[in-house]
């Protein structure tokens, strides 16, 4: 092993290095994510001081010291890891009960939580300061210390110092491990609210790495708030938009020619929109982790069957409400399975199609005219049209030959449960029940996939989703006196009808013809169950929705005007409203409905499939 | 010991009701009520109490009254309601409200079944107040059946699949 007393000091020089913004921030991240595991870490020691601690709290500090080693690895902190390790290999014993969370032992782990607290200081430090990472001098002894507390006379009380700061006259914070740390309020517990260690103020880097100086960067700060209160500040500021647009949309306000006022109002209307879109950003989290996960998993998977798959990564920086980041995960997990295990040909397979040996699985998401799309999207086999069709045609989904469904039509037949095209049932999938998990979790998110796929070039799976879950842009369509908002998200059209494009199919139902396509209809007003005269059909408009491939045309009296919408859930024991995503309040102040546009789709669709056979010649 | 519960009580046609003091947050006049197509009979709608969008329930309706259109006397009184796990806030329109009464426990009988209207196990108790008699609601009750019919029968499970 190297040892880090006998490295020669490197040259200032020499430890400058250059990161890209992403690595800086991602360094920013580890240390405030490590640094309140430590704050947990020193909480559990102290109560171990006083009485033994539960299984939990032992794994706890496992956990920590397991984190920072797996991400300091990645992030190339190496003394970092390395004290991590030890640590962590420490506690393993504990959690199996080799031996109890006490004496040496736990005197071990205060040293090696305030020798971490030390060693990430000069991580942030470093990487504010565009330098090489310094390596720590002692550390070398801490890790004997730690890795021989468990034996009968090891006693070693270890120092720790970072070469470049030599300068720095105070002594790390490092105690005495008998002496000190037995006080049951050790006086080095650090002090969470403090952003940065005390121990390093910007003035206090490193020779020839002014922090301050015009190049240096920042890293970013960040403070822990309790998920609740952002989220009332969200839902305030939610109720602050809709009490402003009625306020704007007021007679009384509209019918004032004070350009002064209206000048105030702008102003009003541009604060409470950038407010919303701060508190927005509040729940945004980068997709990163995930992604991460994901290419973790594709590793896994790619040693388990055999076939070398790479997972590209384009756009881990995009940003999404925090809580569909959490939500995303099952979903991806099950795609990347399927093109794992049915998309990948083995290498044998591919090299005969010319095909890299390695095959590709592009994972990227993006931010897309107020949405976020993430595909996927593998150079495998690509959807079998005819083998969905046969396996659809076995399980009685389609009744016919089923020609006459569109591409998109047979692709989203696999999203039915219990449809699974393959042949046998493998460890990682083939059951069947992935993608309707995949299709439920979109949905239940208000979002929508898509599915392009060419037989031998590959499958691309694009996943649509709305920002947050709270606020979607919404159009507004009026049915007599009601109005309803459909999610613009939804929505691929709306348009004016014209004669001959409404059919009548068997005075089974009505089917609209768009420009040759032929779509189901429904009329909004039948829908809400509405009396009273309607335009007449020539007059009113389509608006055209979109479900998983389904498109259906939907008769509404007037198409309106677009907004934001701040969602609110409906209670459940209202009676059937599954029609109704939620209910919104409008500028006016009513209450508006939205539409749930998948349940349109679905209560076509079993009528679409009678029309669609009937409509169909007989299968030669 | 009696110490007695304050009720406010309110009109259902020509019956008096009335439900304890401590259930309701507050009472407002006739708004505007959206229509929720499809839900069950005695929900009127929703409203918009302040950025919150609350269902409201007709009494008259869900005590198999004729229902009735609005009056300027119609009232919204909004309550809270705690129906098992599920707590909510809820409007429920009634014809006209009357006052808030102190009705002494020794005032209150278990309920006869003297309304033509109501299921008897929505009222736990007759108030004699003056020489009327007030049905005093298990206004929780109320809700708490929508609860359990609506469990029973699946439905705002969400996904139709």
């Amino acid at each position: 092993m190297k040892s880090a007393d006998q490295a020669p000091p490197k040259s200032p020089a020499a430890a400058k290095m250059q990161r890209d913004a992403e690595t800086i921030e991602l360094l920013g991240d580890f240390v405030t994510e490590s640094e309140d595991g430590l704050g947990r870490v020193d909480e559990i020691l102290l109560e171990a001081q006083r009485a033994a601690v539960s299984d939990e709290q032992v794994n706890e500090l496992f956990r920590v010291f397991h984190t920072i080693k797996g991400v300091s690895g990645f992030l190339e902190a190496h003394d970092v890891t390395r004290l991590a390790h030890v640590t962590e290999t420490l506690m393993d014993g504990a959690r199996s009960h080799r031996y109890r969370l006490d004496g040496k032992v736990l005197d071990a782990v205060f040293e090696a939580s305030a020798a971490m607290r030390t060693l990430l200081s000069e991580v942030r430090q470093a990487a504010q300061s565009d330098c090489a990472i310094p390596q720590a001098s002692g550390l070398d002894v801490l890790i004997h210390l730690i890795e021989h507390a468990t034996d009968a006379d090891a006693d070693v009380p270890a120092k720790l110092s970072v070469r470049p700061a030599e300068k720095r006259a105070e002594p790390v914070p490092s105690r005495a491990p008998r002496a000190a740390s037995r006080a049951p309020a050790a006086p080095s517990i650090p002090v969470r609210v403090s952003a940065r260690p005390p121990a390093t103020p910007p003035a206090d880097t490193a020779p020839g790495a002014p922090a301050d100086s015009g190049g240096a960067v920042r890293l970013r700060e960040t403070v822990k708030v309790d998920l609740e209160r952002i989220d009332s500040v969200v839902e305030m500021i939610g109720e602050l938009l809709i009490v402003e647009s009625m306020v704007m949309s007021a007679g009384e306000i509209q019918g004032l020619s004070s350009p002064r006022i209206a000048n105030y109002l702008g102003q009003l209307t541009k604060i409470s929109r950038d407010l919303q879109g701060v508190a927005m950003r509040m729940r945004m989290i980068p997709v990163r982790g995930v992604f991460h996960r994901m290419a973790r998993l594709t590793r896994d998977l790619s040693r388990k069957t055999g076939k070398s798959v790479e997972l590209v990564q384009v756009g881990e920086a995009t940003e999404m409400d925090r809580s569909m980041v959490e939500r995303i995960e099952e979903p991806l997990v099950h795609m990347i399975r399927n093109a794992i295990d049915h998309a990948v040909e083995q290498a044998a397979d591919r090299a005969a199609q010319n095909k890299p040996e390695t095959a590709t699985i592009r994972l990227s998401a993006q931010h897309e005219a107020g949405a976020v799309t993430i595909e996927i999207s593998d150079d495998g086999r690509g959807l079998r049209r005819e083998a969905i069709l046969a396996k659809a045609r076995e399980r009685g989904l389609v009744k016919d030959t089923g020609e006459r469904l569109s591409d998109e039509e047979v692709f989203a037949l696999i999203f039915l449960p219990g449809f699974s095209t393959a042949a046998q049932v493998s460890e990682l999938s083939g059951r069947g029940v992935g993608m309707d998990v995949v299709k439920r979790s979109i949905e239940a998110m208000r979002g929508r996939v898509m599915i392009r796929s060419k037989p031998g070039v590959g499958t691309t799976f694009k996943l649509v989703l709305p920002l947050t879950l709270a606020i979607i842009d919404g159009m507004l369509v009026s049915c007599g006196p009601e109005t309803y908002i459909i999610p613009s998200l939804a929505i691929v059209e709306s348009l004016q009808m014209a004669p001959g494009m409404l059919r009548t199919v068997a005075s089974r139902g009505e089917l609209l013809n768009v420009r040759g396509e032929v779509l189901p209809l429904l009329r909004l007003r039948k829908l809400v169950g509405l009396a009273g005269d309607a335009p007449s059909v020539e007059q009113g408009r389509v608006v055209v929705v979109e479900s998983l491939g389904k498109k259906v045309g939907l008769v509404v009296d007037e198409v309106m005007t677009q907004q934001q919408i701040v969602i609110k859930p409906l209670a459940s024991h209202l009676g059937d409203t599954d029609f109704f995503a939620g209910a919104a309040i409008l500028a006016d102040g009513r209450v508006g409905l939205i539409l749930n546009v998948d349940r349109l789709g679905n209560v076509t669709a079993q009528n679409l499939r009678a029309r669609t056979l009937e409509a169909a010649p007989p299968s030669p | 010991m009696t110490t007695p519960a304050s009720y406010i009580t309110f009109k259902l046609g020509k019956e008096e009701y009335g439900i304890e003091l401590v259930k309701l947050r507050e009472l407002i006049g006739l708004l505007e009520i959206t229509r929720l197509p499809r839900a069950r009979s005695h929900i009127r709608g929703l409203i918009n109490l302040r950025g919150k969008v609350i269902p409201v329930v007709d009494l008259r309706v869900k005590f198999g009254m004729p229902r009735a259109e609005p009056t300027h006397q119609s009232v919204i009184m909004v309550v809270q309601l705690d129906a098992g796990n599920a707590s909510s806030t809820t409007g429920i329109l009634v014809d006209e409200v009357l006052e808030v009464r102190a009705i002494p426990k020794d005032e209150v009988e278990p309920a006869p079944n003297l309304s033509e209207h109501v299921d008897m196990s929505f009222i736990h108790g007759v108030g004699k107040v003056d020489s009327r008699v007030v049905f005093l609601l298990d206004i929780d009750r109320i809700l708490r059946q929508d609860v359990s019919e609506s469990l029973r029968s699946g439905e705002g499970t969400g996904l139709a699949c």
